[in-house]
């Protein structure tokens, strides 16, 4: 009874929000390497693991649907081979954030109507 | 939190049919109400344990995200709830029943 | 590991620039000391930045494809000095002037440090905004328990 009360998208958010935490990550270690000579930026590829977080309402084990770290290849390496755009990556940092406070949200309001359901509104 | 969910469910009167006549007997195969509603306990003590680990995993550092650990915590809050309802409206219902006059 | 483990990252960075910045600053203030107790000018130095990788205890279900891994913060593994030569100016009465008559003053551009005071300024506060970044993530988490 208690498990038809929880979809699986509840746990598809959880898990879009653990990529978005692990892209901060990867964006955070770019900006904390901005001035470390030959660091080139890296961006974090998931796209299709996102896609069957909200398909299939958990990640697959296959290895080409899993999130992969990438070196970000079109970014200008300057002089001593560091390819880090600050601006760049800031403006990728607040988007990323963003989402995962938006998904926080949208989990937040799922577990709330979940509980007016169960006890009628207080 | 460590309390066991199914000690709640002691309070509970016997669900087996035992009106004259069977009126109360499940459909064959499909089954009994006491049956399911034992199986929700055993859901629910479960979602409890998960969010135990949960919670220890990240107090200690360990491998918990945030959310997955708030989510995990709701969840069985809310099982419980839901339990807890069910529960008082039975409970109701069979005092409902031993007030009707025969 | 919750989103508390991120600010580590950006500690590094902010330590890193710090170090950065007081070198300019040290810079900066002896650009004309011409007298030092390791005898001869003050000499310019220099921080030099090498990525440190912090360790990644993700959950197994999201594991990453680089033996790098992507917790990678930054330390200052060497604070160097500049070997350009130092700048002589011809000045025969002060106290430092050699045998010639020159004086040799620290080889520090005051335009060069400050170009490096922006820089560094900027990459801080980058690092300042992710660490507010993911303060925000962190209490939007909390959030989830209404």
């Amino acid at each position: 009874m208690a498990n038809i009360v929880f979809d699986p998208t509840m746990q598809g958010l959880a898990d879009a929000m653990t990529l978005h935490q692990r892209r901060h990550e990867v964006l955070a270690s770019n900006l904390a390497n901005v001035e470390t000579p030959g660091f080139k930026a890296q961006e974090l590829d998931f796209k299709s693991a996102l896609q069957d977080a909200f398909d299939t309402g958990r990640l697959e084990d296959d290895p080409n649907r899993k999130p992969s770290l990438v070196e970000d290849a079109t970014a200008p390496v300057r002089a001593d081979g560091n390819s880090v755009d600050l601006d760049l990556q800031m403006a990728k940092l607040a988007t990323n954030g963003g989402r995962y406070v938006a998904l926080a949200k949208i989990l937040q309001l799922r577990m709330a109507l979940l509980r007016t359901a169960i006890e009628g509104t207080r | 939190m460590t309390m066991d969910v199914k000690t709640i469910g002691a309070g509970l009167p016997d669900l087996a049919p035992t009106a004259p006549g069977g009126a109360a007997e499940p459909a064959p195969g499909a089954p009994s109400f006491g049956a399911v509603l034992k199986d929700s306990l055993a859901q629910v003590n479960t979602l409890q344990h998960d969010a135990d680990t949960a919670i220890q995993s990240l107090a200690t550092g360990g491998q918990a995200t945030l959310h997955d650990t708030m989510l995990a915590v709701q969840k069985a809050d809310l099982s419980f709830r839901l339990m807890m309802q069910v529960r008082n409206k039975i409970i109701d219902a069979y005092q409902e029943v031993l007030r009707m006059s025969v | 590991m919750d989103i508390g483990g991120t600010f580590d990252i950006s500690a590094t960075g902010l330590r890193a620039e710090r170090l950065r910045l007081d070198t300019i600053a040290s810079n900066l203030a002896n650009a004309s000391t011409t007298r030092t107790p390791e005898g001869g000018p003050y000499k310019r130095r220099d921080v030099v930045f090498v990525t440190q990788a912090l360790e990644s205890d993700f959950a197994a279900t999201i594991e990453e494809m680089s033996e790098r891994g992507a917790r990678q913060g930054v330390k200052v593994s060497d604070v160097i000095e500049d070997t350009a030569p130092p700048r002589m100016v011809f000045d025969p009465g002060h106290p430092d002037a050699n045998p010639e008559g020159f004086v040799a003053y620290p080889n520090v551009n005051p335009v060069t440090e400050m170009v490096d005071l922006m820089t560094a300024t900027r990459a801080y506060e980058a690092n300042v905004q992710a660490v507010n970044a993911a303060k925000r993530m962190q209490d939007a988490a909390l959030s989830i328990g209404g």
